[in-house]
């Protein structure tokens, strides 16, 4: 068999390509990781993915593919023989694609929102987190999760929400993040401590004081042009 | 033994039109039960806790929420044979672009066309300019496809399921928000598209009447 041409432009920030890391590793592909600048933006990410110009952009054999959860999906059915990041049974599936879902709209935007806001607006995004983190808690416990989603193995909601845990060190510092404790939270709080361990996430997540100081100067950005 | 299917609905939801859609095109017969959004029903909070929202499929008593994942769901519970088509095709990286197109329509093309209907004044004004600048990119995206009038050719498939329900906003769009997108010169394919798409066998009884659509759109905006 030829041997594949797999790259992924990419920004060792972004939470959204750790989800697309996490991925390849998880699945064992050889990958080319291109560090994209994105000021400015490379000719090759602005072809690849022309209609939002983003990162991360999965590039198989030529093909350009975005959108960090596509690329995960992608990568689980392109390459199936490393084990499924989704269960076999079609409404386990639907559950798995559910609470995805839920993380993708309720959980990952919500911190950045509060690092960005002041006041009012601020305290509503930190409450609106912490209700959401306690819904996520049914989450796990509908799947009995052990300690993953997907059992022992991360999956496609795992993958979804591990990059949360790599920034969030940065989130309870600066943005005053306020966490379920491990009574109200169990399985919330046995996830992060497994995702942390995973060989998967030892190459995803940066070192957390690089990304502190990232963190640190994008406040400084956000409020000087507020 | 018939499967026992419910769908918790609302007649001018195009989420909801969404799973019917899917359900027409597998050939399965459904109870559609109409919820009454002012006034949610238990089984409605019970069964979607999280979103309170319709559409909820209840397939032999167990819920789906969120309209892609139900269509992902029921292409999957009643996959492709003889007597019915496969919605999502088989290789990983043509469903990778379905999903992209249908994750497109579905944050830059429905929200913005709802909040061009509901809103006024500026926020209206955002709604609309979104919405066509989405629309334009929406245009190329079906001139790419050689075959026609559909995104999947001559046949439907996942981005068609998830884009046809806005048929039914186009007047609403015209009479609410001054948003004129049947001009052919400008928007070809997707004006052939929306016309083909309205007298499909999977879509046109699932479509309401286009006036009552509007009608209802002008209620909610003078509450």
């Amino acid at each position: 068999m030829a041997a594949e041409d797999v790259k992924l432009l990419s920004f060792w920030a972004s939470p959204y390509a750790m989800r697309a890391i996490l991925a390849l590793e998880a699945k064992g592909v050889n990958y080319e990781s291109i560090e994209e600048n994105l000021n400015p933006k490379s000719q090759l990410l602005l072809e690849s993915n022309p209609i939002y110009e983003k990162i991360p952009v999965l590039l198989h054999n030529g093909k350009a593919i975005p959108e960090s959860l596509i690329i995960v999906l992608y990568v689980d059915e392109a390459w199936p023989e490393h084990g499924g990041f989704l269960p076999k049974d079609p409404y386990a599936r639907a559950m798995t694609h559910f609470w995805s879902d839920f993380i993708d709209k309720k959980i990952f935007e919500v911190p950045f929102s509060a690092l960005k806001a002041k006041g009012e607006e601020k305290e509503a995004a930190l409450k609106e987190l912490y209700d959401n983190l306690l819904t996520l808690e049914s989450g796990f416990i509908k799947f009995d999760a052990k300690p993953f989603f997907n059992g022992s193995s991360i999956g496609y909601a795992d993958i979804c929400l591990a990059p949360f845990v790599a920034w969030l060190p940065v989130f309870v510092d600066l943005a005053g993040i306020r966490l379920p404790t491990a009574e109200e939270a169990p399985h919330l709080h046995k996830f992060i401590g497994a995702i942390r361990e995973h060989p998967a996430a030892k190459v995803a997540f940066p070192d957390i004081e690089k990304l502190a100081a990232f963190s640190r100067s994008l406040q400084q950005r956000w409020a000087a042009s507020t | 033994m018939a499967p026992e299917l419910k769908l918790l609905s609302l007649w001018a939801s195009p989420y909801c039109m969404r799973v019917a859609i899917a359900l027409n095109m597998k050939k399965v017969q459904c109870e559609v039960i109409e919820e009454d959004l002012r006034n949610k029903s238990d089984l409605l909070i019970k069964l979607n806790p999280v979103h309170k929202k319709v559409p909820v499929l209840i397939h032999n008593g167990k819920p789906i929420c969120e309209s892609l994942i139900i269509v992902e769901y029921v292409d999957e519970v009643w996959p492709e044979d003889g007597t019915r088509q496969a919605i999502l095709p088989k290789d990983a990286y043509c469903r990778a672009m379905e999903r992209f197109w249908a994750d497109f329509i579905d944050k830059k093309i429905f929200p913005p066309a709802y909040f061009a209907l509901r809103k006024q004044g500026d926020e209206q004004q955002k709604a609309i300019a979104d919405f066509y600048e989405s629309y334009a990119i929406l245009e190329g995206a079906l001139a790419k496809v050689s075959e026609k009038p559909f995104f999947g050719g001559k046949k439907l498939n996942f981005v068609d399921v998830i884009l046809a329900p806005l048929a039914c906003w186009l007047l609403a769009l015209e009479e609410l928000a001054g948003i004129n997108v049947n001009k052919c010169e400008s928007y070809p394919r997707l004006c052939e598209y929306f016309k083909a798409v309205r007298e499909h066998p999977a879509v046109a009884n699932v479509l309401p009447d286009d006036k009552k659509e509007s009608e209802h759109f002008r209620k909610l905006r003078n509450l």
